[in-house]
């Protein structure tokens, strides 16, 4: 697709790649949508948030970016790890579960308005929650990705 | 050994034991106690621990290999390899020493016939076992090409089944004392369960009912489970195990424990940290740690190289070889792309 993908567009593509993805809210350029990924033997239930921009300006992927939310099961922390209680989020509450995945560096190219949340958002979501459950299994993050030291969710 | 499905031994992760037949060329008249002394006098002076067994002679490797060797003798029957070996338990008296019927040769081709080579699966778990050793053979070797260096180790879905089920076994048994479920007749269910095409936990779990069955039926008759060679019935494989109703009760019990236990991962839902406990119980800490460590390497490996597929409900898989991608890519929604996980630590 070329130029911003329309908030219609990204409805249809997703209904097209993962159609056990459902609406649940609608709103103006806004739309939010949950639906299971089971990426080894167990089902994650996943609700991913996003507004679609009229125009890009000089808005920053970091407010622009899909927001990724695991419903269940409830992700499971672990203190002192060297990857932080849960690797590769952003803390958007007071509790230490109110996290939203972080899949890609807002300061590179590797995502924009431009694309689409079906084949960026979702199989990325897929391959954290695969990262996730090997580091909770073994202890190791192999996944890949950088930490930053300061929030950089902006809007938050 | 015949049939590839060598493990390690007992509860143990380095231990290898390997059974071979010796063939003696002996008189008919020569007594059980007296073939088993000559094969153990044949060995003396060995430089290793030479350890005479109730039928065989045990051979005691420095890295922790034993070699058990059988004598024989072989029949002047029509058949091919029909042969005796001999039966005679230090301190037992002599009346009862016996010659028993064994034709390990024909069980083996029998084996072979019943489980051809899945070519497709054979290429993508051999890589992966040569890999572990830091070797490699073309990924898009045709499974006659693969080079005589790194001839495939395990050719069927059910040899590696097989594999699991005598794995289970040696955890089960990794601190009993006495005799345990042969391998022999692990090796002929697998055999008459083979089914070329099975995924490896299907065929895991109908290799395990298959043993439990079988051994439910015998006890419901208040039998004891008898499983014979299929090349030749007086063969019996099972001459030895079990002993009685509590031992094979028990096994049954563990195979149904754990066909139940894949059937229940396979159609619900089990996060990996929770599987991984299950697993210990049935296979072993140290062999599950490092499955899962392996498991865990080889799928970061494929998210940070984006070489890994995904399927219509989400999940993810590692093609191991391109026959294998080739098939994948006709089911995989979107394709993988680059990207970097950020986020902030806490």
């Amino acid at each position: 697709m070329s130029g911003i993908v329309s908030i219609d567009q990204q409805i249809a593509m997703m209904a097209d790649k993962w159609p056990a993805f459902e609406v649940i809210r609608r709103e103006g350029a806004s739309a939010t949508w949950r639906g299971p990924l089971r990426p080894l033997l167990q089902t994650f239930s996943v609700e991913i948030s996003y507004r679609a921009p009229s125009v890009i300006g000089l808005l920053d992927n970091r407010r622009l970016q899909p927001r990724v939310r695991i419903l269940s099961p409830r992700l499971r922390p672990r203190r002192g790890d060297p990857e932080g209680q849960l690797p590769h989020v952003y803390y958007v509450g007071d509790s230490p579960l109110d996290v939203v995945l972080c899949m890609f560096d807002p300061d590179s190219d590797e995502w924009s308005p431009l694309m689409t949340i079906a084949e960026t958002t979702v199989p990325w979501a897929i391959d954290w929650i695969t990262s996730y459950e090997g580091w909770r299994a073994t202890g190791t993050w192999t996944g890949g990705g950088k930490h930053l030291e300061k929030p950089v969710l902006a809007g938050e | 050994m015949a049939i590839d499905a060598t493990i390690s031994t007992r509860g143990t992760d380095n231990e290898y034991d390997l059974d071979i037949v010796a063939e003696l060329d002996i008189p008919e008249w020569m007594t059980p106690n007296e073939a088993l002394d000559l094969l153990e006098e044949a060995l003396k002076g060995y430089p290793l621990e030479v350890v005479r067994q109730t039928r065989c002679i045990t051979l005691r490797y420095a890295d922790r290999m034993h070699l058990d060797i059988t004598p024989s003798r072989r029949l002047a029957t029509p058949k091919e390899r029909e042969s005796v070996i001999f039966h005679a338990k230090k301190g037992e008296p002599t009346h009862k020493h016996k010659s028993v019927a064994m034709n390990a040769w024909a069980f083996a081709e029998w084996y072979r016939r019943q489980t051809p080579t899945e070519e497709r699966f054979a290429l993508a778990l051999n890589k992966r076992l040569y890999a572990a050793d830091g070797m490699d053979f073309a990924a898009d070797a045709d499974v006659h090409e693969v080079p005589e260096q790194t001839p495939l180790i395990i050719k069927s879905v059910t040899t590696a089944g097989l594999q699991l089920i005598k794995r289970l076994r040696n955890v089960l048994y990794a601190n009993a004392s006495g005799r345990i479920p042969p391998s022999v007749m692990l090796s002929c269910h697998a055999g008459h369960a083979a089914s070329p095409g099975m995924s490896l936990s299907a065929m895991v779990i109908r290799q395990a009912r298959w043993t439990a069955r079988a051994i439910d039926a015998a006890a419901s008759r208040g039998h004891l489970l008898d499983v014979r060679n299929p090349e030749w019935h007086e063969d019996c494989f099972t001459d030895r195990w079990p002993e009685n109703q509590a031992q094979q009760t028990e096994f049954a019990r563990s195979l149904h424990d754990l066909a139940n236990g894949l059937e229940a991962i396979k159609n619900g839902d089990v996060q990996l940290e929770d599987l991984q406990n299950w697993l210990r119980d049935y296979f072993g800490e140290r062999v599950v740690t490092r499955s899962l460590d392996t498991f865990n390497e080889r799928t970061g490996r494929a998210i940070r190289s984006s070489s890994q597929r995904y399927t219509p409900s989400g999940g993810l898989f590692v093609p191991a070889a391109p026959a294998i991608i080739g098939v994948a890519s006709t089911i995989s929604p979107v394709a993988a792309r680059s990207h970097t996980n950020m986020g902030e630590r806490r």
